[in-house]
């Protein structure tokens, strides 16, 4: 799931209970990209994810201390910011058929095309990134975990807080509700979110 | 669409491009995490720490000490006053 491996990462998880600077930016470097993809896929919003990723490291740094010395750094971290956005839809009480934009998660006004924007000009790339966005979130976030992320089932099981076979069943549910999405182009769904981004 | 084109587009995911956090903010993020670290790690903090608990500590007792007195004193003048109560 990391760059790194345990052996690596246990040594890292001694040095940031120890309080190591270094040690924290080497984890914020490796990890801060990637929460941000999770975060910004899982809510679709970027200023949610933005937001969400800051408390995620504020967090982690105020439980740094209390790590366990066999602490996995990513599926903590996934965790945390999986539960802070379990919450932040909570206190929204946001509902998936309102799916935001995708074009909300770029800035705006870059003169470049973004890696964002490539995409977007294939045509599987814009109806994956569709279909993704607009699965239910229980099933966006098993595959963003597995898929994007490369968790192993039973890690992203362990995030979600749920068992590996319903992590198993929630990951063959979403295979089929993305098959059905990229099959039918005017798949329910899908059509809802273009009506929200176009 | 068949299930291998499913998985290879699920595969796709993995190729999906990196969205990429502000680089403002993340960087003032970075900062308050190494500034809540320093404030952890520093001796002076402890110092303070230690200084103010014995501060505490001090004006706690000097309060209690000072009630107590006047605890007492109530205490004699009422029984100056109608002398010691019998059971």
């Amino acid at each position: 799931m990391t760059c790194m491996d345990r052996e690596s990462e246990l040594a890292l998880v001694a040095r940031l209970r120890a309080g190591d600077p270094a040690a924290f930016d080497l984890v914020f470097d490796e990890f801060n990209p990637r929460l941000f993809n999770f975060l910004a896929r899982l809510s679709r919003r970027r200023d949610v994810a933005e937001d969400l990723l800051e408390e995620t490291w504020l967090r982690f740094v105020a439980q740094m201390p209390r790590f366990r010395s066999d602490t996995s750094i990513g599926a903590w971290l996934f965790t945390v910011a999986r539960n802070l956005h379990v919450s932040y839809r909570r206190s929204r009480l946001i509902e998936d058929s309102h799916a935001a934009g995708l074009l909300g998660l770029w800035p705006c006004g870059s003169i470049a095309a973004s890696p964002f924007e490539s995409a977007l000009a294939s045509e599987t790339g814009r109806r994956l990134e569709n279909a993704l966005a607009a699965l239910p979130v229980v099933y966006r976030e098993a595959l963003l975990l597995i898929g994007v992320e490369g968790l192993r089932p039973a890690e992203a099981a362990a995030v979600c807080g749920i068992s590996p076979e319903a992590m198993r069943q929630r990951l063959s549910r979403a295979r089929a509700l993305i098959a059905r999405a990229l099959e039918d182009p005017k798949h329910p769904a899908l059509t809802r979110l273009e009506e929200v981004t176009t | 669409m068949r299930i291998e084109e499913v998985d290879r587009a699920l595969a796709e995911l993995r190729g999906l491009p990196a969205l990429a956090p502000d680089a403002v903010r993340s960087e003032r993020t970075r900062a308050r995490c190494r500034a809540a670290m320093a404030r952890r790690a520093s001796p002076p903090r402890e110092l303070t720490d230690w200084r103010t608990r014995a501060e505490r500590l001090l004006a706690t007792a000097v309060v209690g000490a000072l009630s107590a007195l006047y605890l007492a004193g109530i205490v004699y003048e009422a029984i100056k006053v109608y002398g010691v109560p019998r059971a």
